[in-house]
């Protein structure tokens, strides 16, 4: 039966990538913004790993796992972003009582 | 010797006067003053004895094929004028010598009159029309300097300023005029002038150079529209009034016009119709200040309106093509003008400086030799027979008659009015009683004082019979006594100014006349300073407009508000402080990173 | 795979992202994340990337959404007050990923390969290929390869430990990292005193900041209405991180209740309208401020306004030994009390 090509898998993934963008863009609760961030590095990692596979020329006719490696580095990179980014969020609710970017507004001019 | 002597004297005693001796020395420098000029008035006299050899002229600045030299003129016109200078000079000094001697500035004061001692030589003795305006200009400074000699006074400063700046007015149509008649008669040096070549390029330009040189002379000798600076001039000391405002100075625009008529030479001037306007406006500025005088009761206001109204005839005979007549006159109004001048210095002195004719009275009996030798000068003014005056009168009453009959009636009128006013001032200050203290405790003055009034006096008697100082070239005057119409005419008018002035004026305590517009000058004065009000205030408001406008609010103003509307542009936008927009500046940012890695 | 199956998971994938991005509530969007994230691991999956897949799973769609949904909890976030998004940057939002999805369809179009396939045949053949040196001779990769079958484990973990030994340890480090500075942000900034529940002191928080007071006397609805009045004043002090909770009213009247003792200064016997926040001053914590409450000290004023006796018997009273000095509240009183009245 006909399978998926290596063109279909990008274009969801961009897609993808284009609606986390949109929700950065868009929304106003800082948590939401996070999570919209979260969904572009997956989108991202999708990406690389559609690549991987498709390039099997260097590894013997097997995926090429260069890509899988920087997938599993940005797992990790992300969980430890989400961590420390969850707590300044926390600390930032603490201090100003609001995750509304729309009052978080301190950087003006 | 040569004629460099004469000229460098005055200015080598100005220097040491002004540089080394100052204040300190004031008595000194009065003496070294005198001194200077003294030797200057010997070597004038041996001028006209012809001792002299005529040096060549000194190349001062050279461009190109243009030069400007200091060389010396060599003719009858100039030698007698340096003898009016320098005697009349010498006299002045004298009597300084007692008038200034409790005064503060001594030395300045000696100083400025060796300065202007040094440029009226040069204005006598130029020969080329560069080196008159270079000294032309000089005197106009040492005439500020005199005039404001007390500065403190405000109306004195005024005074000098308003003089120079009349000058500088005139001298504006003068210089325009000197450059018109280099091109017109291709020569500045005055020996050289071509006569034919300057009417050569239509009577039209040749009549606006003459007439724009003679600015010069109306600002200089004050004829009628810048006329204003003379009365106001008598702020100054008498004896500056007497030497300057009286005799040299003012003389000096005649001596220009005389000067530029010989060069460019009559017949060539009998083609331009601009003469015409010379000749009037001497005539008007005769008679209006004829008018004037009429009505002023500072005896040295009546003297300088005189003065006014004799310049006017002096200008009118030049205008009407006969310098000779006119400088005939400049010649003998020189001393009997000095002498009233000097005159009048006397009676201020004596009355303690009380200058208003009301309050004196009775001098003849007080100060007879004053008194006398000021009726000298009076019936020389006036032209009573056989005086001085009567002689040069006549000759310029003689060319209007030729000439030009209206000016003619307009010259006798204006001598009508002149024996009116003097003997008006004779009547009320010689004769009568005393109407004040000053005038009861009058005396006579020092021998420093009256010694020069004698010798002017003998001058004015006799200066028509030295043919040898008369300043006028190939003329010998008239001397002997005609009994014609013309004289007939000046007699009458003579007498009849002498018979109101008995009418009106014997024994009266106060002014019988009020004629408010002679006695407030016809309200000139007035009439230019709302004009020149008028003008810079309409100049204030349109620099005003462009200043705060234009300057500041659009170029000035508009560069910065420019700047910053710019900036807060990109601040708004960049700096909203907004995670959203950050997140759309960034994404916008990958777009283009996308586009042109990918794409080009 | 199959294109009807990766149809499936990819919709699935899409429609949780917009999820996230669409719905109001934040608890929605993580649900929606949740979903997402199922999607693209079994994408993943799809792709024989079976360790990553697994991964993916396990730490984002486990770990990291189950933080998410812990800190939404713990801070009790409401709808989005209901202010639809500002057209503005819904115009923006849809508009630049519209652009980026419109010029990365050129890129695509020129992409048109099949994946390789990795079927038996071509595995054994890949098996030949190894080098010996690289992959020894009895290894579990030669053997399930021989099999038929792709060792990704085996794989992935051979280049990891020899290939990328040296990220990976810097990746060690960097989660290290993370843990101490999670700890870190997450204590409290001011007072020393024990903290009492989390919950209770968010909840005490919270009720504090509704009963701040305005010139105007209606009750207080949300933080949200609150804290626009509150962000938008510039930072002004350096030495608390805080900002202090500007009031906007004129002086304060004195309340009927104040009366002025001796020992304690200005107390007030009921809590005026006006009380201000204590514990923004640095040294005191919620436990001192009902303390200084039940004293009859309400104000940033009545503080600034201590007298050296008034300071050596709350001293007393409080057994802070020297702690009114030493964290200088006096004068950090004055300055709150004159930035508050400005």
């Amino acid at each position: 039966m006909a399978t998926a090509s290596l063109t279909e898998y990008l274009f969801f993934s961009g897609l993808l990538f284009a609606i986390g963008l949109a929700g950065v863009i868009i929304r106003r609760n800082i948590i939401v913004i996070f999570m919209c961030l979260e969904m572009m590095l997956a989108a991202a990692s999708l990406t690389l790993v559609a690549f991987s596979r498709a390039h099997t020329e260097m590894n013997h006719g097997l995926p090429d796992y260069d890509g899988q490696m920087l997938v599993f580095f940005i797992i990790t990179v992300a969980a430890a972003e989400v961590a420390v980014g969850l707590a300044i969020i926390v600390a930032l609710y603490r201090a100003r009582k609001t995750i509304s970017t729309d009052t978080l507004t301190t950087l003006k001019n | 010797m040569t004629l460099w002597l004469l000229f460098i004297l005055p200015l080598v005693s100005a220097a040491l006067i002004h540089f080394v001796l100052k204040q300190n020395y004031a008595g000194l420098a009065a003496k070294i003053g005198t001194l200077f000029t003294f030797g200057t008035l010997v070597l004038a006299i041996l001028w006209t004895r012809e001792v002299f050899t005529i040096p060549a002229s000194w190349t001062w600045i050279s461009v190109g094929s243009f030069d400007v030299k200091i060389g010396f003129e060599n003719d009858q016109l100039a030698k007698g004028m340096m003898i009016v200078v320098t005697g009349i000079g010498f006299l002045v000094h004298v009597f300084s010598l007692a008038y200034m001697e409790d005064d503060d500035a001594k030395a300045r004061y000696f100083g400025n009159l060796s300065l202007f001692m040094f440029s009226m030589t040069g204005i006598v003795l130029a020969e080329n029309f560069i080196m008159m305006f270079i000294f032309w200009e000089l005197v106009g400074l040492s005439s500020y300097l005199l005039i404001g000699h007390w500065y403190k006074k405000d109306t004195a400063a005024d005074a000098a300023k308003k003089a120079f700046l009349s000058n500088r007015i005139g001298d504006f149509g003068f210089l325009i005029g000197i450059l018109m008649t280099w091109i017109l008669a291709g020569s500045l040096v005055f020996s050289n002038m071509d006569g034919a070549a300057f009417i050569s390029h239509g009577e039209c330009l040749a009549g606006i150079a003459v007439l724009l040189v003679f600015c010069g002379a109306i600002g200089k000798s004050a004829q009628l529209p810048l006329h204003v600076w003379l009365p106001d001039a008598m702020e100054g000391p008498t004896p500056v009034s007497a030497l300057i405002h009286a005799a040299t100075m003012v003389a000096a625009g005649v001596y220009m016009m005389a000067r530029f008529f010989g060069a460019i030479g009559l017949e060539a001037l009998a083609a331009v119709p601009a003469t015409q306007v010379i000749a009037w406006i001497g005539g008007i500025t005769s008679l209006v200040a004829a008018l004037m005088a009429t009505q002023q009761n500072d005896i040295k206001k009546i003297l300088a309106y005189s003065t006014l109204s004799q310049l006017g005839y002096m200008v009118m005979a030049v205008g009407l093509l006969n310098p000779n007549a006119g400088m005939f006159h400049l010649y003998t109004h020189a001393w009997f003008k000095a002498l009233l001048f000097l005159g009048s210095g006397a009676v201020i002195y004596s009355c303690h400086h009380e200058q208003n004719i009301w309050k004196m009275g009775g001098l003849l009996k007080k100060m007879p030799i004053t008194a006398v030798t000021f009726l000298i000068g009076t019936f020389a003014l006036t032209a009573v027979p056989l005086f001085s005056g009567f002689f040069s009168k006549e000759a310029i009453l003689h060319v209007a008659h030729e000439k030009n009959i209206y000016l003619f009636w307009v010259a006798l009128v204006v001598a009508a009015l002149t024996s009116f006013y003097m003997f008006r001032l004779i009547f009320v200050a010689f004769l009568g009683e005393p109407k004040d203290d000053h005038a009861k405790h009058a005396t006579e003055v020092e021998s420093r004082m009256f010694i020069p009034l004698m010798i002017l006096a003998a001058m004015a008697l006799a200066s028509p019979f030295i043919g040898s100082l008369i300043p006028a070239n190939n003329f010998t005057p008239d001397t002997t006594p005609h009994f014609n119409f013309l004289t007939g005419c000046s007699v009458v008018a003579l007498l009849a100014g002498f018979a109101l002035v008995l009418v009106f004026y014997k024994g009266k305590k106060e002014d019988p006349i009020s004629i408010p517009l002679f006695r407030n000058k016809f309200y000139i004065d007035e009439i230019y300073a709302g004009i020149v009000k008028w003008f810079q205030d309409i100049l204030a408001a349109v620099v005003h407009f462009l200043d705060e406008f234009i300057i500041n609010g659009m170029l000035v103003g508009g560069f910065t508000r420019l700047a910053q509307g710019t900036g807060n542009i990109f601040r708004n936008h960049a700096q909203s402080g907004k995670l959203s927009h950050y997140a759309l500046i960034s994404g916008v940012g990958v777009l283009l990173a996308i586009y042109f890695t990918v794409f080009n | 795979m199959p294109t009807i199956l990766f149809y499936l998971f990819a919709i699935l994938t899409i429609a949780g992202g917009i999820c996230v991005v669409a719905l109001k509530n934040p608890v929605s969007s993580a649900m929606g994340m949740i979903g997402s994230f199922i999607g693209i691991a079994a994408l993943l999956i799809g792709l024989n990337a079976y360790f990553v897949g697994t991964l993916q799973v396990l730490v984002y769609a486990g770990a990291i959404m189950v933080l998410f949904i812990f800190i939404i909890m713990l801070l009790d976030l409401k709808k989005e007050e209901g202010k639809e998004f500002s057209n503005g940057s819904l115009a923006a939002g849809i508009f630049i990923p519209l652009l980026f999805v419109l010029i990365t369809l050129p890129i695509l179009s020129s992409v048109k390969a099949d994946f390789p396939k990795l079927d038996k045949a071509a595995l054994i053949a890949a098996e030949v290929d190894l080098p010996f040196t690289e992959v020894p001779e009895t290894s579990a990769i030669r053997n399930k390869l021989i099999d038929g079958q792709l060792p990704d484990v085996n794989l992935i973990g051979q280049k990891l430990f020899t290939d990328y030994n040296f990220p990976l340890q810097v990746v060690a480090v960097l989660l290290l990292v993370a843990t101490v500075g999670c700890v870190t942000l997450s204590k409290k900034l001011h007072g020393d005193e024990p903290e009492t529940d989390a919950d209770d002191r968010m909840a005490k928080t919270l009720a504090r900041s509704s009963a701040i007071p305005q010139v105007s006397i209606h009750a207080m609805g949300s933080v949200a209405e609150e804290t626009p009045k509150v962000s938008n004043e510039p930072v002004e002090q350096v030495e608390l991180s805080l900002d202090a909770e500007p009031e906007v009213k004129a002086e304060e009247p004195l309340a009927e209740s104040a009366k002025q003792d001796e020992k304690l200064g200005l107390i007030y016997e009921d809590r005026p309208d006006y009380a201000d926040d204590l514990v923004i001053i640095n040294g005191v914590g919620p436990v001192l401020e009902d303390k200084l409450n039940s004293f009859g000290v309400y104000t940033f004023k009545q503080i600034a306004n201590w007298s050296p006796e008034n300071v050596a018997e709350f001293d007393d009273l409080l057994s802070f030994k020297g702690r009114i000095d030493r964290d200088n509240w006096i004068s950090q009183a004055a300055e709150l009390y004159s930035n508050k009245n400005k």
